[in-house]
């Protein structure tokens, strides 16, 4: 049983009103011995200290089995609130690749000078150790309102070597470039993104896109470096 | 500046007592307000009185 508020049986409220519990998930359980057709269910989210959010309704019987599910195809932005709303006869509204969509960049090799680009995946590269490496620089476009953060993905089978990123916005109608701080960010319209890769020896897989830092001598191994940059409406 | 979004509620003949459960996906992502309209409530007794609607009629009834 979830630990949704119940309406009193026998009371005819038309609408529910319900504060959150502080939590990110807030249920509603109809009240016994009465029909309720529910038309409309809306959350207020706070995500000021967040990502960027699509919530979910789930709807339960009273047996606990889910019968539907339904994901907001538009996001709450990290850092901003707002609301989310299910209700009869509403279509739904442009979505694209989830946050969790992966648009893998393909490989960069160490050892390969050429960077890779969007969506190009050539293989396990060969690996030199012991190499120094200059910045690499990835690029690809997004449309209208897209946030972009990236991520960074073991490769199966290798060890795999810090990389630090910067990530830098251009706008092509302006001109103008913008360095990205923090791990979410809305691509405006007509805009390239570009990442900045770089390296250091040692330390597990991160992305920090504070700073750039210079390229540095790997220690004797295998490296592969797999990147995958999430793309969220 | 506050983001709305929305989306088509499933419609579904619920049952009493069924659950509705909103999630954001992330725990930093608190709801602070959850709002259900609902149709008039009618007791689960005055609808037993009506007829099924959807019973089968036998020949000749």
């Amino acid at each position: 049983m979830s630990s949704g508020a119940t309406a009193p049986a026998g009371t005819g409220p038309r609408t529910i009103v319900l504060p959150g519990t502080g939590t990110q998930t807030r249920s509603y359980t109809l009240p016994p011995g009465i029909y309720q057709y529910v038309q409309s269910v809306l959350v207020h989210v706070d995500a000021t200290a967040a990502p960027a959010v699509r919530p979910t309704l789930r709807v339960k019987e009273q047996s606990g089995v889910v019968i539907a599910t339904k994901r907001q195809g538009q996001p709450i932005p990290s850092g901003d609130t707002g609301t989310a709303t299910w209700a009869l006869r509403l279509v739904d509204e442009p979505s694209g690749p989830g946050p969790n969509a992966d648009c893998t960049l393909g490989y960069q090799g160490v050892g390969a000078d050429v960077p890779r680009v969007f969506g190009t995946v050539t293989g396990d590269p060969d690996v030199t150790p012991n190499r120094t490496y200059a910045p690499l620089t990835l690029t690809w476009k997004f449309t209208a309102g897209r946030s972009i953060f990236a991520s960074v993905a073991n490769h199966e089978g290798y060890d795999i070597n810090a990389i630090l990123a910067r990530a830098v916005i251009c706008n092509l109608a302006t001109g103008a470039f913008q360095i990205i701080v923090g791990n979410n960010v809305v691509v405006p319209a007509n805009s390239t993104a570009t990442l900045d890769w770089t390296f250091q020896t040692s330390g597990a897989a991160l992305l920090n896109l504070a700073a750039p830092l210079l390229p540095t001598v790997f220690v004797t191994g295998i490296y592969a470096i797999s990147v995958s940059i999430n793309v969220s409406p | 500046m506050p983001t709305d979004v929305s989306a088509p509620l499933p419609d579904l003949d619920l049952r009493d007592q069924s659950i509705l459960t909103v999630d954001t996906g992330d725990a930093n992502a608190i709801i602070t307000k959850l709002v259900i309209h609902v149709s008039q409530d009618i007791p689960a007794e005055a609808l037993a009185q009506l007829p099924p609607l959807l019973a089968h009629i036998p020949v000749g009834a």
